[in-house]
């Protein structure tokens, strides 16, 4: 009798079992049918909302920019736990993005898809390859590289040992260490060799990744930091002192130097618009509010902007869709709050306002 | 080992101290009724809510730091960056730096941080614990906005004391402590010494949810404090207080952060000198007051700021007929401070003058009127009035109804690090101001051993000129007067008991609604500010009998928000917490020697909380200490 009760029971316990999952996928196909899904998969421009160091509150936000629909948290959705760091640039590889975050030293690599978590690669605690304050990304073939400013010394003010760390990306271990001879910002892959602006120095590191040795530097100006590939195929960095200069990336020499420009003079945004003619670049300057402003160089110029296109507060981020050519200025509201994305046309004409995550820092666009 | 002389000394005190002879005395129970010497009396605080914390949750939390005890007995916000690790402050929805800290009368607050961090002080290194709440900077100056703490030394009352306990806990903890009194003729003294550490290696469940353990969190302090009086006549004490203390922190990091290795040393030295006279002309107290603070950060390489505060405050009150107390005195202040940091080396005269007047208008009305004016080097400081009021509503034999209210004008003037850091000090900062306004109601009832006493407050205040560090253009982070804060809240609390020749019964509680809204114009206004809970709370109950004692407390902290968005979220808010801690003690007495032995549970549930975002909390874990007292 009392068998039988249980087999009941049990049986009862199954059905209430069916019925469940049976209705849990009704409700997951209801969710899906409705424009707000966990993840966006159709969202094309992806925001980087750097975060405050201290809280590590980094987020990565979408924009869907045919129906306006905005996803606040896409990664911490995707995954079911968030970043816990801040993020400092995100780089494109090979159909995964790659995230270089710091507060804790890390990259977080995520499928561009969906952002589904690929690996997270930290090193492990004493391990003899160490991330210092790393900042950003490129890669070769299966080998990756994290450019490193390394450790802020609080006696001399300065970070020692720069670095570049290595990464296999065949199983997303760390490799080896390259030590810097100025601390590092962008790199960017060119062929099979990497370009690393020393923005501790007044030039371009060059290293050929098929050994891993360096070849002649480039002497640039004082802080040479973001850099671009424009549709003739010519480099152009941004130094922090005030400089563009344009390189000719087959030779390693200086084309040109237009001096005068407005930058920000620390963690440099610029962007090239969709057919590679046209940079933007970000200035700020100032305090409460800091006021910002965004300039625009066409590539055949030979001297620097007087006008800036776009001018307002916090200005902290900048991208431009390659497509439509829009552009996307990210306010950091001085990181009391989630910051804001403005959207301009290219020659500077408001269009609207979106929500965005701590500090939006840059973007990304999938077309 | 840490400190291996200094464990040997407390351990050995703890021994043998039992072996010494000693005369009866029963002064350990009566710990709250005890004169300190130079304290500001509570009849200028008419209106004003005050706290004290019971003498038995100074015990239960002897090992820890002030910022636990707060967070455990009372309903004020402590934001914690870790287990043991730095903690501030925030009265009524305020910032850490608007509350002021007293210790023997003086403001210790930072001159470079113009706060205190409460991980670096031992409950054991005070005797009593009161909490001001409201505006206070016409008593206590410069950041008495929000609150103050008032910590205060007793003085030993019987030939000779002991106190004593030594404790071992989870995750490597090991405290103890050692406090001697002693009084022969006109002079009397007492000698504490405490030492306290901590591995902090707990396991926490990270937000991936894998398990790991916490790395970079040891904490080590340890320090002393030597009291000496010496009493002229029955008018006349002339009264010394020295503390030392010594605090090694690592610095917890955010969650799964291995590789960090920051670390914080403090070294603090605070000396305060009381005279007081007693005559028919009126009473007379002078104070003279050396704070030396050190504090050395230490990543990569290391970045150290010293600071020397020298006080001195001259006061007299006065009765006049049996209505009107009268209280007039200045104060004088001088800062100074030294770091790379900062910009040349800042230095700071900040001269006052108050007075304060109690007019006990009739048996059942009173009211205290407290008024100052400081001047301080290159700033206007406003005039700051506070008025407060009494009224006994309804006296019957057992119960007693008061109606309450206080309005107090506050400021806190900017600190070293405002003005001067290098990179980001302002040097054109305006001082802060502030209101405070409040009304509320105390009820006691007593009857048969069987007592109980509440109390409700509602209060207003509001924050002008309130100075926020925000990054400019450069991304350095630089402050400036932006934020305009107004708040709103109420604060209840009980305690109840009953005493019977055998049994000791108590229980207590507060709890407080807190809203905290920016005003400043933009996209913020109206919202909560960052890490202010809207509901906070703490019960306890002890009790004793036949030697056997038990102690529960509850305490509940709602969501914070993490910035001014207010949105609930995985990185835009840390949820609510709920924490109980429990203790089991039995002491015996053998003739005037008492010891003891008691079990600590803490976070008893396993509750898996963060205070500060990402920053790993303790499961359950636990303490055993032996005490013993003469």
């Amino acid at each position: 009798m009392k068998k039988t009760t249980l087999l009941h029971n049990n049986l009862f316990i199954n059905k209430l079992k069916t019925l469940f999952f049976v209705s849990l996928l009704a409700l997951m196909a209801a969710c899906g049918e409705s424009d707000v899904t966990p993840i966006n998969r159709e969202a094309d421009v992806i925001i980087i909302n750097e975060g405050n160091f201290n809280s590590a509150d980094g987020t990565i936000s979408t924009f869907n920019s045919s129906n306006n629909g905005i996803n606040l948290s896409v990664f911490a959705a995707a995954n079911g736990f968030p970043f816990a760091a801040s993020i400092q640039n995100i780089i494109e590889y090979n159909g995964n993005y790659f995230a270089v975050c710091n507060s804790t030293d890390k990259v977080e690599v995520f499928k561009k898809e969906d952002f589904s978590s690929v690996a997270t690669i930290k090193p492990t605690f004493g391990a003899a390859v160490q991330f210092a304050t790393p900042f950003s990304f490129a890669a070769v073939g299966s080998q990756g590289y994290v450019s490193n400013w390394g450790t802020f010394n609080f006696t001399t003010f300065v970070y020692d040992d720069p670095s570049l760390v290595k990464i296999n990306l065949s199983n997303f271990s760390i490799d080896t260490k390259i030590s810097l001879a100025a601390q590092p910002q962008h790199l960017l892959a060119i062929g099979n060799k990497i370009y690393i602006s020393l923005v501790g120095s007044n030039q371009i590191a060059v290293l050929n990744t098929s050994n891993d040795e360096f070849e002649t530097p480039i002497t640039v100006e004082q802080g040479p930091d973001r850099m671009l590939i424009d549709r003739n195929g010519k480099l152009w960095v941004i130094c922090t002192s005030g400089y563009l200069i344009r390189i000719n990336p087959n030779t390693n020499t200086v084309e040109a130097t237009i001096s005068g420009i407005q930058s920000s003079g620390f963690n440099e945004k610029m962007v090239l618009n969709g057919d590679g003619s046209t940079l933007y670049y970000l200035s700020s300057a100032g305090f409460n509010p800091s006021t910002g402003a965004v300039y625009s160089l066409d590539i055949t110029a030979t001297a620097a902007p007087t006008e800036a296109i776009i001018s307002g507060n916090n200005l902290y981020g900048l991208g431009i869709d390659p497509v439509s050519d829009i552009l996307y200025v990210g306010d950091s509201k001085a990181f009391q709050g989630n910051g804001v994305v403005m959207r301009f046309d290219f020659d500077g004409t408001a269009l609207d306002t979106l929500a965005a995550g701590r500090g939006p820092n840059g973007f990304l666009f999938r077309k | 080992m840490f400190f291996p002389w200094l464990r040997a000394i407390v351990l050995g005190l703890f021994i043998s101290s039992h072996a010494l002879a000693q005369e009866d005395t029963l002064q350990h129970i009566q710990l709250e009724e005890v004169e300190i010497i130079g304290r500001l009396s509570e009849r200028f605080l008419a209106g004003s809510k005050v706290q004290t914390l019971n003498s038995q949750a100074l015990k239960q939390y002897a090992s820890s730091n002030l910022a636990d005890l707060l967070q455990a007995e009372s309903a004020i916000y402590i934001k914690t960056y870790g287990n043991g690790q730095l903690g501030s402050v925030a009265f009524r929805g305020t910032g850490a730096s608007h509350t002021a800290l007293l210790w023997q009368g003086i403001n210790i607050n930072s001159p470079t941080l113009g706060q205190s961090d409460l991980g670096t002080l031992p409950v054991f290194a005070t005797d009593q614990v009161r909490l001001q709440f409201g505006a206070a900077s016409a008593l206590y100056g410069s950041d008495a906005v929000g609150g103050s703490i008032l910590l205060e030394e007793n003085t030993p009352k019987s030939p000779f004391s002991i106190e004593a306990y030594t404790e071992i806990g989870s995750f490597g903890r090991s405290a103890g402590g050692t406090q001697i009194g002693y009084q022969t003729g006109k002079f009397s003294g007492k000698t504490k010494l405490y030492y306290f550490e901590i591995e902090n290696d707990f396991p926490y469940t990270d937000s991936r949810n894998q398990r790991q353990i916490q790395n970079n969190a040891k904490v080590q302090n340890y320090g002393f404090l030597q009291q000496l009086n010496y009493q002229f006549s029955a008018q006349s004490t002339l009264s010394l207080n020295a503390w030392y203390s010594h605090n090694d922190r690592q610095i917890q990091p955010v969650e799964g952060n291995t590789q960090a290795r920051e670390r914080l040393l403090d070294e603090n030295i605070r000396i305060v000198g009381d005279y007081s006279l007693q005559k028919s002309w009126g009473n007379l107290s002078i104070k003279g007051a050396y704070i030396q603070d050190e504090q050395i950060y230490q990543s990569n390489g290391e970045s150290q700021v010293n600071a020397q505060k020298y006080a001195a405050i001259l006061a007299y009150e006065h009765q006049l007929g049996d209505k009107v107390h009268l209280r007039a005195g200045a104060n004088w202040y001088h800062t100074r401070a030294q770091s790379s940091n900062l910009q040349e080396n800042p230095q700071e005269n900040r001269p006052s003058a108050f007075a304060s007047l109690r007019h006990q208008i009739n048996p059942l009305f009173a009211l205290s009127l407290n008024v100052q004016q400081t001047w301080v080097d290159g700033f206007q400081v406003p005039f700051v009035p506070s008025l407060g009021a009494e009224y006994l509503l309804w006296k019957a034999p057992n119960h007693t109804l008061t109606f309450k209210a206080l309005a107090a004008k506050s400021y806190r003037v900017p600190t070293f690090n405002d003005r001067f850091w290098q990179p980001g000090g302002n040097p054109n900062l305006l001082p802060e101001s502030g209101w405070n306004a409040e009304g509320g109601m105390t009820y006691q009832f007593e009857n048969n051993g069987f007592f109980l006493e509440s109390e409700l407050t509602y209060y207003r205040l509001w924050v002008d000129d309130w100075i926020l560090w925000q990054p400019d253009g450069s991304g350095i982070w630089s402050p400036d007067n932006v934020r305009k804060v107004n708040g709103q809240g109420v604060e209840l609390g009980f305690k109840m008991g009953f005493n019977t020749p055998k049994w000791r019964w108590q229980a207590g509680g507060n709890y407080a609604f807190t809203q905290s809204l920016l005003k400043t114009e933009g996209i913020y206004q109206n919202n909560q500010l960052p890490y202010t809970p809207l509901h906070r709370f703490n019960l306890y109950t002890h009790s004793t009998y036949a030697g056997f004692s038990g102690r529960i407390n509850l305490q509940y902290t709602a969501l914070r928000y993490e910035t001014l968005d207010n949105i609930e979220g995985l990185v835009t808010s840390i949820p609510g917490f709920m924490l109980a801690n429990l203790t089991l003690g039995k002491s015996i007495q053998v003739k005037t020697h008492f010891f003891g032995l008691d079990l600590s549970l803490n976070n008893l549930f396993n509750t898996d909380y963060q205070n500060y975002i990402f920053r790993a909390m303790p499961g359950r874990n636990y303490q055993i200490r032996l005490s013993y007292q003469l």
